[in-house]
């Protein structure tokens, strides 16, 4: 869609496993804040431990966590719930630059 | 033996300036038949008189003790050889016509007289007097006292009041038979360390003691009782005792166990409300942004399809009720954490935020043909405010957009400074041209509760929640026709937020 390829996780576990399992890391990780089994800050802190350059965008409906998210190592923050536009316009800002 | 029936002077110049000069008032009676004569007395004695004893002398025992038989008696007695006992009499002087206690002792000095020796016990009476008085005044108070009271020396109970026997069920004579220590078995074994240590420290004097604290105590039935204490050092007969008053609190400890545990299920309650309203936010979000999404992607695929205009417009009804669903969740947020006091303040540049609400609004509304303009000579306004201004803005503007008709929706924000009780405020006005708001509802729109008629639906809220933040900053709000006297032709909402104060 829009240019990009798209793995999706179904939860935070799960997202911190295939990132591991990939050879080739992805660009950006748009991540979900309250997720099963571990939620978006944890899982955040797992992946960036395995590679800090990692850019993470982390979407949440609770503003009381974007603090939070950041101090945590994700590099933007977006409410829900966006538009697609949005979100696409942001990464693509990101890939751009 | 001299019997010589004359009234003489003692004989001996020795002996009579040795009794002459003896500090106690002392008499000396000669028995003639039945009858003692007053032979002679002391200085002491003249003194108490005011020199006028010798008027006395020659007396007969029968007239000047006639209204004293127990003294004649005594006298008679002693002068018979019988031993008196010394005793405490209460002797009015005619002379002075004073009243005193006196220590009267007799001594019999063969073969016929009597020597009466009489100490003053007057002050000494009278401090015993007023003594048991207060003590009688003390045990009256005590005993009517609604506190236990008690005095304990070297461990054991010297003095107890009903109140302690009824609030410990052992009476006062059973408490006050207690050996060293053995007032202990009233305490519960938890707290006799405590009690026993301060009662010995209380009982020294020290100064290293706690006046006040609860213990448990046990009734003699063996029932638990929550006690207050108040205890200190006070001398008694002479020697540091521990006075205690002791205070039942069994009510109160029962009253504040159900208040804790009532806290505690006030505070579960809350805990479970606040866990169903963050996951209820979180969920609904969730499902709005799963619509939202489906929408925007069944946008752009009808975007590509000819005729599908109806279909669009419907598109974006659905988007708009996705945003107004998100919102509603928001301003419920919001309106419980502003409640919570979970909002700092800070000094904030309010046109630039105003700025970004323009942006945000004009962004929201990109189908709209929006003409936002602010009109002002301020370059920028500090406020003591925080990140729910631009609440404020976000929903007055968003309103305006909403309920103008009309195309282009022209939004004029004009901002000017005005001065109100020798402070300085910026007047925001949000100048719009729609359907307006009827004067009978104007102040109706700001309040939570209002759901009247389709003009003012969907406003409810989201104003409530402007006018919480625009109180929380110390300002005030309200709307005014932008024509006076003809609501339809658009609105005025009008802000004032205090400038920040610099310290």
């Amino acid at each position: 869609m829009k240019g990009f390829t798209v793995f999706t996780a179904v939860d935070g576990n799960d997202a911190v496993l295939k990132f591991k399992s990939f050879t080739k890391k992805p660009d950006v990780i748009v991540m979900d804040h309250r997720m099963p089994m571990r939620d978006g800050i944890e899982a955040t802190r797992d992946i960036l431990s395995i590679d800090h350059d990692i850019v993470i965008i982390f979407a949440s409906a609770d503003m009381e966590v974007k603090d939070l998210a950041f101090e945590s190592g994700v590099k933007f923050f977006i409410k829900k719930p966006f538009e697609i536009g949005d979100l696409i316009e942001l990464i693509n800002n990101y890939v751009n630059n | 033996m001299n019997d010589n029936k004359e009234v003489s002077k003692l004989n001996g110049e020795n002996y009579k300036k040795f009794f002459k000069k003896l500090p106690t008032p002392t008499y000396v009676w000669r028995k003639i038949e039945d009858d003692l004569v007053l032979i002679d007395y002391n200085k002491a004695a003249d003194k108490i008189v005011n020199g006028k004893m010798k008027e006395f002398l020659g007396i007969k025992a029968s007239e000047f003790y006639k209204d004293r038989k127990d003294i004649l008696n005594d006298l008679s007695q002693c002068a018979m050889g019988a031993a008196i006992e010394s005793r405490e009499i209460l002797y009015n002087y005619r002379t002075t016509e004073e009243n005193k206690y006196l220590y009267v002792t007799y001594s019999g000095i063969e073969p016929d007289m009597v020597f009466v020796h009489t100490d003053d016990i007057t002050k000494q009476k009278r401090a015993e007097a007023s003594l048991k008085e207060s003590e009688e005044k003390f045990r009256m108070i005590s005993d009517q006292s609604l506190v236990a009271i008690s005095i304990a020396q070297d461990g054991v109970i010297k003095y107890v009041n009903k109140q302690l026997a009824e609030l410990s069920g052992y009476s006062t004579e059973e408490m006050k038979s207690w050996g060293p220590g053995e007032f202990l078995k009233i305490i519960h074994p938890d707290y006799r360390e405590l009690v026993a240590e301060q009662s010995q420290k209380k009982s020294m004097g020290l100064d290293d003691v706690i006046d006040k604290y609860e213990f448990l105590g046990i009734r003699k039935s063996g029932e638990f009782i929550w006690i207050d204490n108040y205890s200190k050092t006070v001398t008694y007969e002479g020697r540091p005792a521990v006075l205690s008053i002791m205070i039942d609190i069994n009510e109160k400890k029962k009253a504040e166990k159900k208040l804790k545990e009532s806290e505690m299920k006030t505070r579960q309650a809350y805990n479970r409300a606040e866990f169903y309203k963050d996951l209820f936010a979180h969920d609904i979000n969730n499902i709005l942004q799963n619509l939202s999404s489906a929408i925007e992607i069944n946008q752009e695929r009808l975007q590509k399809l000819k005729g599908t205009k109806k279909i669009e417009e419907i598109n974006l009804l659905m988007r708009e009720q996705v945003n107004r669903g998100a919102k509603l969740v928001s301003n419920i947020r919001k309106l419980t954490q502003i409640e919570e006091h979970k909002f700092e303040f800070q000094e904030v540049e309010g046109l630039s935020i105003l700025k970004n609400s323009i942006s945000f609004v004009k962004k929201s509304f990109r189908h709209r043909d929006l003409n936002i303009h602010i009109d002002t000579h301020l370059e920028k306004f500090h406020l003591y405010a925080n990140e729910l201004l631009q609440e404020i803005y976000d929903n007055i503007l968003i309103n305006a957009v909403k309920y103008t008709v009309d195309e282009p929706v022209e939004i004029q924000v004009k901002i000017t400074e005005e001065i109100k009780n020798d402070a300085k405020l910026f007047k925001l006005e949000f100048i719009d041209h729609g359907i307006g708001i009827q004067d009978n509802i104007k102040e109706k729109i700001f309040h939570r509760s209002f759901t009247e008629a389709r003009s003012v639906s969907g406003m409810g809220l989201g104003l409530s929640l402007v006018k919480m933040i625009v109180s929380t900053f110390k300002g005030e709000i309200w709307v005014e026709n932008r024509i006076e006297n003809d609501y339809e032709k658009g609105s005025n909402f009008i802000v004032l937020l205090p400038e920040v104060v610099k310290k």
